[in-house]
């Protein structure tokens, strides 16, 4: 059982993909399948990304079980989702325009991770953001 | 074709010190991260005007093969660097996205 904590800073757009990055690193060290890792990659780097533009910043939980699932708790301190449907239709997005300008902000962020991950859990409030994905690793 | 054919024969700028002496099979066009993350093709080279580091995050996680900075754009000093840091091909032309798919396209590709 592997248990790691990354933490996520608000707008810390030069480090954006770091986590993911070291997750993805981390699981292909222990063997996970290059198909696999592609659909924890593009979740992965996607809830990390919506943290960094969208959030006040919070942390990301991995947690790796002895049975082969990794799951990934991505949770934020606020301000939440105002609307979780419209927050999961492709191309709805509230980006800001900094953000934009980096090519983030295309609105499939949620829609890619659903369609990649094995397992979705999206909870929200004013208070914060929690999102659980879940993968078949072994 | 080779990445370094777009060097010797078309006259596009290398901009990292990665080597270019590999096989482009395919590529991708796009100026979003999301939907490169979600539709890009693991060794695809990367057509983009994005010069910001975030691309190279982007190409390693999706395992692109080189990103091609069309039009000329800008591309930011820390995106170089970070790119010589993983040893990641980037390659710099003037011409449009759509003009570099045609010379891939006549090259093969
Ligand atoms: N962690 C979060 N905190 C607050 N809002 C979020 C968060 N994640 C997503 N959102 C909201 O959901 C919308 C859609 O997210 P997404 O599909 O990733 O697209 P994008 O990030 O490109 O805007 C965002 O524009 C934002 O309004
Ligand atoms: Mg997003």
């Amino acid at each position: 059982m592997i248990h790691q904590h990354f933490n996520v800073e608000k707008e810390d757009y030069a480090n954006a993909g770091r986590i993911s990055s070291q997750i993805k690193q981390m699981l292909k060290q222990l063997g996970v399948s290059s198909e696999v890792l592609r659909r924890i990659a593009i979740s992965c780097y996607e809830a990390e990304i919506n943290m960094i533009i969208h959030s006040y910043g919070g942390e990301v939980v991995l947690t790796l079980s002895a049975e082969g699932k990794c799951e990934l708790r991505f949770s934020d301190m606020g301000p939440g989702i105002d609307d979780i449907e419209k927050a999961m239709t492709p191309g709805w997005s509230t980006a800001k325009a900094s953000a934009r300008e980096f090519g983030f902000g295309a609105g499939m962020g949620l829609p890619n991770i659903k369609r990649n991950c094995d397992e979705f859990d999206l909870v929200t409030s004013p208070a914060g953001t929690t999102l659980v994905i879940g993968f078949k690793v072994l | 074709m080779k990445a370094s054919l777009l060097i010797e024969k078309y006259g596009f700028e290398k901009l990292t010190e990665a080597s270019a002496d590999f096989e482009i099979k395919h590529a991708f066009m796009g100026d979003l991260l999301s939907w490169v993350m979600g539709h890009a093709k693991s060794e695809d080279a990367w057509i983009t005007i994005l010069g910001h580091p975030n691309i190279i995050a982007v190409a390693l996680l999706r395992e692109l093969s080189c990103v091609v900075i069309a039009h000329g754009a800008q591309i930011q000093p820390e995106t170089i660097e970070k790119a010589n840091e993983e040893d990641f091909l980037i390659l710099k032309s003037p011409l449009s996205a759509f003009e570099i798919a045609k010379i891939l396209i006549s090259e093969g590709v």
